[in-house]
């Protein structure tokens, strides 16, 4: 059995029992605190933006700040260690154990810890450790691993959970909430009153003052970490920053993006072993653990995975996780981050789940410090496609363009074809696209074959536009890109179309950066000589625009080109409302309804909803934006591709938006993304139009 | 009585957040107020490291209606406790937070082990800022060792089910009785 089909075993099972239970809502509270915390915060992009800064210097200076930070815990009479790798951390920690003689150790929640087995190397050497966080005391009892950052037992029900502590306390705990309550309290009390070491790991460290940061809602931070004799933290290398003003603020965004508190609840700084009723004796001990974060640190694109202040946001906007959760979209660490961070520092195979990920980019949105994961994902998918290859039905979907031109050059006979039963049966086998996706039809005579046809010279322009088409709009949906050009015409504005590629970023989807490099390359070489012109690019699929905004400039590191080309690519709808708020032109409805609004995901980091909105309300139309935050699980062609990792997990992501549109009363959706249009119309059986199909633009008066 | 921006936004985010605040006009009423929890929690009283004057008078209201344990008292003891006096050094507006710094852990437990913490906190000590407690920090940081702890309300969990449920290991209630 190959990676892949292992885990496409796991993900067959997990479709057939149905999403992992409570993981969806949790998640969803998750996004609606995030959400409230930052509309109450005033200037949140610019408080975002600052604490991107702190973790780009902290960890710019990362071996100095180390230093420093050791040398103050050590004035102040801290023992300070550095360990290599994971074995090494458990050997000082199991060292430091044996000469406290201890028998107990109280554990506050550390996915530090977690990462190198702790637990279990110390309990091999007959400790007894206890997980004094509820959710990892459950999981613990339960012998599992954490499914959630931040929920880490959501997965258990409360009937779990009082068999658990039942089993525990050999009596009955019922589900009752409150006895499970008084039950932990008392029995974990016990503990921290008796434990001789208490363990925990640490938010954030502070060089200046060689103090560490603890965060607990719970309060077992603050109790493991100062009844024991000893104290010993887990610090990664990663989490130390120079002063206390840095630490404020990531404790700060790890509160908004966790759960939406405005700081977690107890926030603990610590710095040398304060005395217990006067008694001095008392230790601490501080681990700093490399553990491959200094390899990380020297690659160009892991280097950012260090960024991250564990905050599990990205966790709580990805699609795919919410369907297959932690245990399957993870290996120790979990979710979107936990992909990079398995590849570099549990092995690169260990991350197979990396083909989960549908490459919709929300995890960057959402995350406090805008860490750049989808492109961690993308070059993880392609080390795995050097050591493996790449799966078939993904090899096919990266050749999409010279199949949809083909398709296109041979309609209408290619649409009979890919409805005929026999040959969808046959393109499964062969090509791995499923048999009863719906598709497009493709026209024989594309855009670009149009375009002089619709093209009127302008003597004199207002503005200069090159079109980029990608896919879709040149070889399936031309009369959208004639709309538009139509509506530019007639404001003043030069239309020219380009020779170029599609965007390709199935290409980055599924890992194939060299081709996504040349695609990237070539299209820059075929349009910069537009922008050098002063044409701005304007492009219509919010995938495409994303791509050449966001994408080809990470690839392309050091072009010029490429970053001019970024700065000056505009999305179509954005170009006419500046068309129709000029007064230039006057926007108009075709048919009257109440549209529900579906944001395709790559349009979120660019203007979201505003244009669409603003569109279709000055045409008098009434329209709301219908989501969950999350990707309608189509996601390119990925939803194309036979078997659970492709239709399964497609069809079981969009379940959920498909019921809010269809118990919204909406009459139609509209959407700028013609595969996301695709897979709604599937999903709700309602009619799904491009903005362009029901706004027509005229001369104003 | 007036209050101004930050003391209001203190007090309606610390409320929002499980926290309780009641208003007092001088120490002596606080007093009063502290009296009466004891009396309604029935339990010995740990009490924080604090001012002298502040310790005796608190010594004196109480005798009589409960035993006073602290301050630096041993983890048992406080453990045993029904209600924490602490004294923070400030109150965070921005977050809804109390700062407590404490040189000795068992000054920490005041606020940690009893069911009920109360702590008395004068209104000038209210800060805007989070960043604004960096500075007490700081200052906190010359000593050799030292604890800051910025608290948000009382201990809380919703790890079960994502039922929200309060009072986990530390305590219930958390009383901020705010002199104004
Ligand atoms: S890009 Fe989307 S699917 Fe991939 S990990 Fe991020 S949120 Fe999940
Ligand atoms: S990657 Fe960003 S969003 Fe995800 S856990 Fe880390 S900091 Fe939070």
């Amino acid at each position: 059995m190959t990676i892949y089909s292992a885990l496409e075993e796991r993900v067959r099972k997990r479709l057939s029992q149905g999403p992992v239970r409570g993981l969806y809502s949790a998640m969803l509270r998750g996004l609606r605190g995030r959400e409230k915390a930052i509309a109450e915060m005033g200037d949140y992009k610019a408080f975002r933006s600052e604490a991107r800064m702190i973790k780009e210097r902290s960890i710019e200076r990362l071996f100095e700040l180390a230093d420093i930070f050791a040398r103050n815990a050590e004035m102040r009479g801290v023992r300070v260690y550095f360990a290599r790798d994971g074995e090494e951390a458990v050997k000082i920690i199991v060292g430091i154990a044996r000469g406290a003689r201890s028998r107990l150790v109280a554990k506050s929640k550390s996915l530090t810890s977690e990462e190198i087995l702790l637990n279990e190397g110390l309990e091999a050497q007959g400790l007894n450790v206890v997980e004094t966080d509820l959710g990892e005391r459950i999981i613990q009892l339960a012998r599992e691993r954490p499914s959630h950052l931040v929920f880490p037992a959501i997965h258990k029900t409360i009937e779990d959970v009082s068999m658990l502590f039942s089993g525990e306390a050999k009596r009955e705990v019922s589900s009752d909430i409150r006895e499970i309550m008084n039950y932990i309290r008392q029995k974990l009390r016990e503990v921290f009153l008796t434990a001789d070491i208490g363990l925990n790991g640490a938010n954030v460290a502070i060089a200046e003052m060689g103090a560490v940061v603890l965060e607990t809602n719970e309060g077992n931070g603050r109790l493991t970490a100062s009844l024991p004799q000893a104290q010993v933290v887990l610090v990664g290398i990663e989490k130390i920053v120079e002063t206390v003003e840095e630490a404020l603020i990531l404790a700060r965004a790890h509160a908004v993006a966790a759960t939406g508190q405005r700081l977690t609840t107890y926030v603990s700084i610590m710095s040398g072993r304060s005395p217990m009723a006067g008694d001095r004796s008392r230790e601490m001990h501080i681990v700093l653990l490399d553990n491959g974060r200094s390899r990380m640190l020297s690659d160009d694109v892991f280097r950012e995975a260090l960024y991250c202040i564990r905050c599990g946001a990205c966790m709580n906007v990805c699609a795919p996780y919410s369907v297959t959760g932690g245990h399957i979209f993870g290996h120790i660490y979990p979710g979107p981050i936990g992909i990079p961070w398995t590849a570099n520092i549990h092995g690169l195979d260990e991350a197979s789940f990396a083909h989960l990920c549908i490459s919709c980019g929300l995890c960057k949105e959402v995350c406090p410090i805008s860490i750049n994961i989808p492109l961690m994902i993308s070059r993880v998918k392609n080390l795995l496609a050097t050591r493996h290859g790449h799966p078939k039905a993904d090899r096919s979907m990266m050749r999409y363009e010279t199949l949809g031109r083909l398709a296109s050059q041979l309609a209408p006979v290619s649409n009979w074809v890919l409805k005929a039963r026999f040959s969808r049966y046959l393109l499964e086998k062969l090509v791995g696209l499923d048999r009863t996706v719906p598709l497009p039809e493709f026209r024989r005579e594309t855009f670009a074959k149009r375009f002089h046809r619709v093209r009127v010279e302008i003597p004199t322009p207002r503005t200069r536009v090159a079109l980029f088409l990608d896919f879709f709009p040149n070889y399936c949906r031309p009369e959208i890109a004639e709309s538009l050009v139509a509506a530019l015409q007639l404001a003043g504005v030069r239309v020219e179309l380009p020779p170029q590629l599609t965007s390709g970023y199935p290409l980055i989807a599924y890992g194939d950066w060299e081709g996504a490099k040349k695609y990237a390359a070539r299209n820059v070489e075929l349009l910069s000589g537009y922008v050098e012109q002063g044409y701005s690019v304007v492009s219509i699929e919010p995938t495409a625009t994303y791509t050449l905004k966001n994408i080809y400039p990470h690839l392309l590191k050091g072009d010029k080109r490429a970053e001019l080309l970024a700065k000056n690519t505009v999305e179509a709808l954005q170009v006419l409302r500046e068309l129709v708020s000029e007064g230039l032109l006057a926007v108009k409805a075709r048919y009257e309804k109440r549209y529900g609004i579906h944001v395709p995901c790559h349009q979120r980091p660019l203007s979201g909803v505003e244009n669409v909105l603003a569109l279709i309300r000055a045409a008098g139309l009434e329209a709301e934006v219908i989501e969950d935050g999350m990707c309608c699980g189509m996601a390119g062609t990925f939803g194309m591709k036979h078997g659970p990792i492709g239709r399964g997990l497609s069809k079981a992501m969009g379940s959920r938006l498909f019921e809010l549109f269809t118990s919204s009363g909406v009459n139609a959706i509209v959407t700028e993304s013609s595969v996301c249009a695709i897979h709604l119309a599937e999903g709700t059986r309602m009619k799904v139009l491009h903005p362009l199909d029901i706004l027509y633009f005229e001369k104003p008066n | 009585m007036r209050i101004n921006g930050k003391v209001a936004l203190f007090i309606e985010r610390f409320r929002e957040q499980g926290g309780v605040v009641e208003l007092v006009q001088s120490w002596d009423e606080a007093l009063g107020l502290i009296e009466r929890e004891a009396r309604a929690a029935a339990g010995s009283i740990a009490i924080a490291t604090c001012e002298i004057e502040l310790l005796e008078s608190i010594r004196d209201r109480l005798k009589g209606v409960s035993r006073l344990v602290g301050p630096r008292a041993s983890p048992a003891e406080i453990a045993s406790c029904s209600l924490g006096v602490s004294f923070p050094v400030a109150g965070i507006a921005e977050t809804g937070s109390i700062l407590e710094i404490c040189y000795d852990d068992s000054d920490r437990l005041v606020s940690t082990l009893p069911p009920t913490h109360i702590a008395y906190l004068e209104s000038s000590k209210v800060l805007e800022g989070l960043l604004q407690a960096a500075p007490l920090i700081r200052q906190a940081s010359r000593q050799n060792a030292f604890s800051a702890t910025l608290i948000s309300g009382p201990s809380r969990t919703a790890d079960i089910e994502l039922r929200q449920v309060i009072g986990v290991h530390g305590p219930h209630t958390v009383k901020v009785l705010l002199k104004v």
